[in-house]
């Protein structure tokens, strides 16, 4: 209560290195990638202007889909998950079929 | 040898046989007694001049039909109806609104069916008995001062003709009329001196006259949307032989708006109404947006002695109509040809569109053509690729792609060091669970 928010922030980071697993944190890393990728597109188009609105509309679902898809395989594979019991391949390959059907919906509009 | 003279017999009839009458448009001339056809002898006779078939008859008769079973008998229609002959109103605008031109020369003792027959016309005579009165601008030696001189033509050249370079005064006696100023389809074509009155000649003036000065209104034409055009004129005298003096204009004046009236001038027509794209001759039933289109159409104007000769303007336009127009473009014009043509860019929008050509102009024959021609949007695969702007959204899609490619290989195929711990602490609990 007392202590300031960098404190907090640090404890915050030093049990998050603690207790996630490194597939976790292997998913975290993707997840921010993801994450600024998305914000840059829309950065780009404030910026720029919405001229070929269907290509920009391609790249943002192509970042926020696969963010969405990735938190889907993190909660999954997480080891502290007790509702949902599925095993990390049959997790991985939802994952990949999933993208798969995105990036073709994806590279079909972007044109 | 008999052969060929049966052959030479055979030809030399059918063409006997084909050999037509040379004569002109049959026109019917109404007139209160027939006998006063030698009073408009100067008039008349410039119309069989020219080779019109004129058909003499007397206004009252009952007997006279315009048309017999559904068809009409008569082209054109001439009415001198000045004596309060009662004619058949409705007969007349029927033959009107078939396209069949009518002159109408009435004078102060016009009957009511003239009035009526005006009024469908858009025109309103003054009341029976009444005259135009000039007490500045009459003829000399005319007591009553209806018999008035005037000047004031309208500016519209095809109908004056070669009346424009010579314009005299014009002897008028008769009744004045009121058409509205801004009619678009009435023309006013001789209007009275601004020094006078329409009112009856003996009586007192007691109330504001119908119309005074300009406003009256001497001789006007309807050009109708059937290709139909209807003179009337408030005086019959005006087209008599007494006042085609040489000293007056009447003569020219009343032959060049007749002949007008007749179609013989100011009629166009058009054809060859064609629409292509640029660099292509192939016709289309539709376009696609933002295509070059190449419009083209000729105009001709109908010439007494020529025949049909090209039509020059430069203010005729094309438009593309969705509802209100999108794109709407004037014409250039070529005038050996008479071909109006120009290239056109359609605009952005899909859907129902037609080319429309409508050309109004004071003193000619209205040209309207509609076509419609609908409007396609892009096929998936006529869009722009590769536009520069794009760059970006391009490479957030390869990079996820690649990304996600490359955290696939880590995520299957590292090594997880946290679980190793903790199944070094919990072994066999691990193990069996495995």
């Amino acid at each position: 209560m007392s202590e300031s928010p960098l404190a907090i922030f640090k404890k915050l980071f030093v049990a998050y290195k603690n207790t996630t697993t490194q597939s976790l944190k292997i998913i975290d890393c993707f997840l921010l990638f993801q994450f600024l990728t998305g914000i840059f597109q829309f950065a780009y188009v404030f910026l720029v202007g919405k001229f070929p609105f269907n290509s920009f509309l391609a790249g943002f679902i192509s970042t926020v889909g696969s963010f969405v898809l990735t938190i889907n395989l993190r909660t999954l594979v997480d080891p502290e998950n007790k509702e949902t019991k599925v095993s990390t391949k049959r997790a991985f390959v939802d994952f990949l079929i999933c993208n798969v059907i995105l990036h073709l919906a994806v590279f079909n509009y972007i044109g | 040898m008999k052969n060929t003279l049966f052959y030479i017999f055979f030809f030399t009839l059918l063409i006997i046989c084909s050999a037509k009458p040379l004569l002109g448009p049959k026109t019917a001339v109404l007139l209160g007694n027939i006998g006063e056809r030698h009073q408009y002898s100067q008039f008349f006779d410039s119309f069989t001049k020219k080779g019109y078939d004129l058909h003499f008859l007397r206004a009252d008769d009952q007997d006279i039909t315009l048309k017999k079973f559904g068809e009409y008998l008569y082209d054109q229609a001439i009415l001198f109806v000045g004596k309060s002959e009662e004619i058949n109103v409705v007969d007349i605008l029927d033959f009107i609104d078939s396209g069949r031109s009518v002159i109408v020369a009435t004078s102060s003792d016009l009957s009511d069916s003239v009035r009526e027959l005006a009024i469908g016309c858009g025109i309103e005579f003054d009341e029976q008995g009444t005259s135009v009165v000039d007490h500045f601008n009459f003829k000399s030696g005319d007591k009553e001062h209806t018999t008035i001189i005037t000047n004031n033509f309208c500016d519209i050249p095809s109908v004056l003709g070669d009346f424009a370079q010579d314009k005299k005064d014009i002897q008028f006696k008769g009744i004045g009329m009121e058409v509205k100023k801004n009619s678009p389809l009435n023309y006013r074509l001789l209007v009275a001196p601004s020094t006078s009155y329409s009112y009856f000649v003996d009586e007192k003036i007691t109330e504001k006259p119908f119309v005074i000065g300009n406003e009256i209104t001497l001789v006007s034409a309807l050009q109708t949307r059937g290709d139909a055009r209807v003179l009337f004129s408030g005086s019959i005298e005006m087209f008599s032989n007494n006042f085609f003096d040489s000293k007056y204009g009447n003569s020219l004046f009343c032959q060049e708006i007749a002949s007008w009236t007749f179609n013989e001038k100011g009629f166009l027509r058009f054809r060859d109404f064609t629409h292509h794209k640029v660099n292509s001759k192939i016709k289309q039933d539709y376009y696609r947006i933002k295509d070059e289109i190449e419009f083209s159409v000729i105009l001709e104007e109908y010439d007494l002695e020529k025949g049909w000769k090209p039509y020059v303007a430069n203010d005729v336009q094309i438009e593309y109509v969705m509802l209100s127009p999108y794109v709407r473009q004037t014409l250039v014009n070529n005038p050996e040809t008479g071909k109006f043509s120009t290239n056109l860019s359609l605009p952005d929008k899909h859907g129902t569109f037609k080319f429309r050509l409508q050309y109004h102009k004071r003193g000619y024959r209205f040209i309207e053509n509609v076509e419609e021609i609908p409007l396609k949007p892009f096929w998936h695969n006529q869009y722009e690729r590769f536009i520069p702007v794009a760059y970006p959204y391009y490479l957030s899609a390869i990079l996820m792609l690649v990304g996600f490619f490359i955290f696939s290989i880590i995520f299957l195929y590292h090594k997880d060091e946290n679980v190793e711990k903790k199944n070094k602490k919990a072994p066999q609990k691990n193990r069996k669970e495995k």
